[in-house]
């Protein structure tokens, strides 16, 4: 279950654990499920408690980001860890993401 | 020179213990942190691509029947991997770099994977002799 929390009208998403090639599935179509409640708003995804990150869990944040722009709807990504943000780095996706080091600046910008 | 080897099922439910079996192995090693991580989502991503893309045509009963074998090897600082299956021919070299353009407009999903491995790891080969895969990864240890 994805622990989310609405601010004005933002929408904040807290995923946690491993995004591997076990689970990611699982989390995107609950993710989906979320912005299928939440139809407007941009969206802050908090990385805090994600420990392990795969190409399958980037492949989900890359459907996220496809679906709220096709929407005209923002993703912002908060608080990635030193291995999550390096497979960002590595794959050169930092300029692709909004990136921020914490919720507040996400949710400010 | 270190050795250690280990059988995994054709299934994504195995990949964790991929990971486990790696990290402590590399961890026994004294490998450091950063050079254990890399190798560690390189493992991941190999196996997974053997499992949804060598064996993602293949039957329910060969892919509980087959295995995918793991090898580990460190000598001096070099650590080795190599992966053996017996699934459809898959030849990561030819995966064309990923285009987040692409992935964004829907008309291509994925592509970080072998990326990653090449990015990570000092080199990549891959290999099919008499029906069985190869895919060897080899990571120079920086420290």
């Amino acid at each position: 279950m994805i622990r989310t929390k609405q601010v004005g009208e933002q929408l904040i998403i807290y995923l946690r654990g491993r995004l591997d090639v076990q689970l990611s599935a699982e989390v995107e179509r609950e993710i989906n499920e979320i912005l299928e409640k939440h139809p407007k708003g941009d969206v802050v995804i908090n990385l805090a408690e994600v420990e392990y990150m795969s190409s399958s869990g980037l492949r989900v944040l890359v459907a996220v980001m496809r679906i709220l722009k096709a929407n005209s709807r923002r993703l912002k990504l908060c608080q990635l860890n030193s291995p999550v943000r390096k497979i960002f780095e590595v794959v050169e996706l930092m300029d692709m993401f909004d990136i921020y080091e914490t919720e507040e600046e996400a949710l400010a910008s | 020179m270190f050795v250690v080897r280990h059988n995994f099922q054709v299934d994504v439910k195995e990949i964790p213990k991929v990971k486990s079996f790696v990290e402590s192995t590399l961890s026994n090693w004294g490998v450091s942190r950063e050079d254990l991580d890399d190798i560690v989502l390189a493992c991941d991503e190999a196996a997974t691509n053997i499992i949804l893309h060598a064996y993602g045509p293949v039957d329910e009963a060969r892919r509980k029947s087959d295995t995918i074998e793991l090898t580990l090897r460190k000598k001096r600082n070099v650590v080795e991997v190599i992966l053996r299956d017996r699934g459809i021919s898959f030849d990561m070299a030819k995966v064309p770099l990923p285009d987040i353009r692409l992935n964004l407009a829907g008309k291509r999903r994925g592509g970080f994977g072998v990326h990653l491995m090449r990015s990570l790891m000092s080199r990549i080969r891959y290999q099919c002799r008499d029906g069985e895969n190869r895919t060897i990864l080899l990571k120079r240890l920086s420290s």
